[in-house]
């Protein structure tokens, strides 16, 4: 399956009717994001951490990549992370899951990230430049 | 007549340190004044640091703007930020920062 195939499933959570459906749907949208820019890293030729660290890698190899758009996928994906941090771990504040609004603009994000990278990945030109940049920035 | 009014920033010691390690106190400056601008009926920003509980990465400054929720579907402050944020400032002080928004209903959380 695909990164993206989580949005679906975020979607159907924030559909549903409570505070752990909420919580659980950022942590979903962020996986999406984060899953398809590995991929996309992956398919450009890139060598992907196998720990942990996948984490940093895409979010700062989005934001070296010398291109505006990618640099607002790096920032949803940054955006979505703090979201998912506060779904998964500050459990004990109900705060801005108390309804699914956060999370609802999150996923909204992440859709309109989704196709800011599918469009770089569909064009040659464009993406070859985001390479080289990214090479300069991680030699 | 626009009503001018005081919104607060709070910012946690925590996040003043790693900003004032980091050198970037204009920077930063400059990113409340664009939220200030950009956000009608923006309550507050709470500064805050930032670290991932379960995987490794570097802290981050988190701006909280606790603002109403918006009135159409997709709230357009947060693409706004973003277009302003990446095309003013160069990556290098971008990893260090990020903007969530907290949408608060009433006049308390």
């Amino acid at each position: 399956m695909d990164g993206r195939a989580f949005l679906d499933v975020a979607q159907r959570l924030l559909q549903a009717s409570t505070e752990a459906d909420w919580r659980s749907a950022a942590g979903r949208a962020y996986y999406a994001l984060m899953l398809e820019g590995r991929a996309a890293l992956q398919r450009w030729g890139f060598t992907i951490p196998r720990t942990e660290q996948i984490h940093r890698f895409v979010r700062l190899h989005l934001l070296y990549a010398g291109d505006t758009d990618m640099g607002r996928v790096s920032q949803v994906l940054e955006e979505l992370s703090k979201l998912r941090n506060q779904a998964d771990y500050q459990i004990e504040l109900l705060g801005r899951f108390a309804s699914n609004q956060d999370t609802k603009q999150g996923l909204a994000d992440a859709r309109a990230a989704l196709l800011l990278l599918d469009a770089v990945s569909s064009d040659a030109a464009r993406r070859n430049a985001i390479i080289t940049a990214m090479r300069k920035a991680f030699p | 007549m626009a009503i001018l009014t005081e919104i607060a920033v709070t910012v946690s010691a925590e996040a003043a340190a790693r900003v004032a390690a980091l050198g970037m106190q204009r920077e930063f400056q400059m990113m409340i004044d664009q939220l200030k601008q950009i956000i009608p009926g923006l309550r507050a920003i709470e500064v805050t640091l930032e670290y991932p509980p379960d995987y490794e990465d570097e802290p981050a400054v988190l701006l909280t703007t606790v603002q109403p929720p918006p009135a159409q579907e997709i709230d357009p402050t947060r693409d706004a930020w973003r277009a302003w944020f990446v095309e003013t400032l160069p990556p290098d002080v971008l990893r260090h920062f990020v903007r969530l928004p907290f949408y608060e209903a009433g006049n308390g959380r």
